[in-house]
């Protein structure tokens, strides 16, 4: 009996380091006010992938076939960007906004700023263009989806910022 | 022989290298747009991007508007051909002023200055809520409507024009509207 609660505390104890070494996609929710509440949902991307095993095949994969027509041009845009030194790419800016997409090292940064309202994402090139590889033609499969999420660099890739809520989605 | 043929092979992959990093040193050119609109509710707008995309941007571009980089204008009442035709004579012609036109409130100058067409555009505002005189200027390398004009019967040859802006440095279009401004360059710097 004694050994048998040994492996699988060992299991446990494995499973968990592994997972623990392994990416994990946070989603943090941040809301001030009326009711201030903090919720923060990790999700390592092994269950993810692991729960793939469970979903239909044709679920398994996001359609987009009017990709196929400028997936070339996609491609290549990633590329020469990717290509490009460091650089403000875009600037608008108005009474009541601002938007500026910039290049800075791998990452394609687009910043949103609006009446009390902010969007940052963070676009990472590399992963980009790795995720265009993996387009057949017509769609993109969920599990290679997560493969190139789970390489992008720890780090936030997505933050809302409004007047009484923070998201923010990031890797860890 | 074999150390002619050795010596021979080591200098050329040396100038291959050289001639890559040569081209890798040459900074490629951006183009830049900016539109500034003045004012309390005006906005402002600055684009920079690798020309390069600009020549890829083209080909994202509908098939019904493009065939494989250029444009077809058959619903115009001026073909292609005929502007074409037009184009070499002025061409032959040197530097002349092609066209004048003045109106009571308006100029339109067009002018081949050396390598440069240039066509100029001025029109005075009209009345009270009118924000202004508005002025066109546009500048043209001659190289450029040649590369825009060598398709084939009918068509603008799009991505030819562009590799041609690839050697252009400068100011390409100005339009001055009151005090609003929209202004396309290209240069060597990335802002």
């Amino acid at each position: 009996m004694k050994t048998v609660l040994v492996v699988i505390g060992s299991l446990i104890l494995f499973a968990g380091v592994t997972l623990a070494a392994l990416p994990w996609v946070v989603v943090d929710v941040r809301q001030t006010e009326p009711e201030a509440f903090y919720i923060s949902i990790p999700l390592p991307l092994t269950l993810a992938r692991a729960a793939l095993l469970f979903v239909d095949e044709d679920d398994a994969r996001i359609e987009i076939p009017e990709l196929a027509r400028f997936i070339t041009e996609a491609e290549q845009i990633v590329r020469l960007l990717a290509d490009a030194p460091d650089a403000e790419l875009v600037r608008i800016s108005g009474r009541h906004e601002e938007v500026i997409v910039a290049k800075v090292g791998d990452n394609l940064v687009i910043d949103v700023e609006t009446r009390g309202e902010e969007v940052h994402v963070r676009v990472p090139l590399s992963r980009l263009e790795e995720l265009l590889s993996y387009y057949d033609g017509e769609a993109f499969e969920v599990s290679d989806l997560l493969d190139v999420v789970g390489a992008i660099s720890p780090g936030e890739i997505v933050q809302v910022r409004g007047r009484d809520r923070v998201v923010t989605v990031a890797i860890r | 022989m074999t150390r002619r043929v050795l010596a021979v092979m080591t200098f050329a992959a040396i100038s291959a290298l050289a001639v890559r990093t040569v081209e890798a040193q040459q900074p490629r050119p951006w183009i830049h747009v900016q539109v500034t609109e003045p004012g309390e509710d005006g906005k402002n707008a600055r684009v920079n991007l690798p020309l390069a995309l600009a020549e890829v941007a083209l080909n994202v571009i509908s098939g019904e508007i493009l065939s494989k980089g250029q444009i077809k204008l058959d619903k115009h009442d001026v073909s292609v051909e005929d502007i074409r035709l037009v184009w070499r004579e002025l061409k032959a012609s040197g530097d002349a002023e092609f066209l004048t036109l003045q109106e009571k409130d308006k100029q339109i100058r067009i002018v081949r200055e050396g390598d440069r067409i240039r066509i100029h555009v001025d029109k005075a505002g009209e009345g009270e809520e009118d924000e202004g005189d508005k002025q066109v200027r546009i500048e043209v390398p001659v190289t450029l409507v040649d590369a825009l004009l060598g398709g084939e019967s009918n068509h603008l040859d799009l991505q030819a024009a562009l590799a041609e802006l690839t050697e252009e440095r400068g100011d390409i279009v100005t339009v001055r509207d009151g005090e609003k401004l929209v202004r396309v360059w290209i240069d060597k710097n990335k802002s």
